[in-house]
């Protein structure tokens, strides 16, 4: 799976995974954010990004970033898309879904 | 007070402003919270999509960030005191707050249409509509949620999208 990562950076701190974009099978990139941070904001580059069929080395004309955000080079990693995907969540601390209950749970 | 909090508050939906008694302070709140959650992105942000969203719509994102501040304040947490970094974290321990948060928004949105435009829509269809993400980041965190029975009226969602589409001013026929 083709992807690129979005790295944010805290003050005094080394730059960090926080989000990527990855390439469909049909070759439309999507945008995989954290939810809590972004919003309806990263929802709605979603919809930019299929609505223009941007390219995956294009994102970052879609998706600006500033001094303290930055779209690494594209990779690529041969397996399962799911698996991967689920490995970049993880790395960019994008939440997953799970029960009310278990987040309440983790919380306490 | 600034000027621009004043602004804001009195362009919301006066009725909901009194069912969550909505204050300026409150308003001031949700910018600097925002401004911290958001500090580093670049292009759009939900503080000036709120300044500039029409009434029922902004009132909607306004209702989102204030029941989700207010539930991490219930928890005991003050995230205008939290950094950046911190706050992202506290939130991911705390996602039942922004899942409440897209309830309570939609609920909002439900009622309005239903006050407004005489349709009733379930909110998953307005979920659905209203966050326009082929990822579906939002709608799978309610669904798989324990907030209640997500139902999506596939039969209504165009009909739906075209309400949204009003009420954020992207056609000539807001009520």
């Amino acid at each position: 799976m083709k992807f690129r990562k979005l790295q944010q950076l805290h003050q005094g701190e080394p730059w960090e995974d926080h989000g990527y974009a990855f390439e469909r099978e049909d070759g439309q990139c999507l945008f995989r954010f954290n939810t809590l941070v972004w919003g309806r904001i990263g929802a709605e580059y979603n919809a930019k990004l299929v609505k223009q069929g941007t390219r995956l080395e294009d994102v970052h004309t879609v998706i600006p970033t500033g001094d303290r955000l930055r779209w690494l080079e594209i990779e690529e990693i041969a397996g399962d898309p799911e698996e991967i995907k689920a490995r970049l969540d993880e790395a960019c601390q994008i939440p997953r879904p799970q029960k009310v209950a278990t987040a309440k749970a983790q919380a306490a | 007070m600034a000027k621009k909090h004043r602004e804001v508050l009195t362009k919301l939906d006066p009725l909901a402003v009194a069912r969550y008694q909505i204050t300026e302070k409150d308003i001031r709140t949700i910018e600097r919270y925002l401004k911290i959650i958001q500090a580093y992105l670049a292009g759009a942000s939900l503080w000036q999509e709120i300044r500039d969203y029409p009434s029922a719509y902004a009132t909607s994102l306004v209702i989102h960030e204030l029941v989700e501040i207010r539930l991490l304040i219930a928890k005991g947490i003050d995230p205008l005191k939290l950094g950046s970094k911190t706050l992202q974290q506290t939130l991911a321990r705390n996602v039942d707050a922004h899942v409440q948060a897209i309830y309570d928004e939609h609920a909002y949105l439900q009622k309005y249409i239903a006050g407004h435009y005489k349709k009733f829509y379930q909110i998953g269809t307005l979920l659905k509509v209203n966050r326009i993400d082929a990822l579906e980041t939002d709608f799978q965190l309610l669904l798989q949620s324990d907030i209640g029975v997500v139902i999506v009226e596939d039969d209504k969602l165009e009909d739906a999208r075209r309400i949204i589409a009003e009420m954020k001013g992207e056609t000539d026929e807001v009520p």
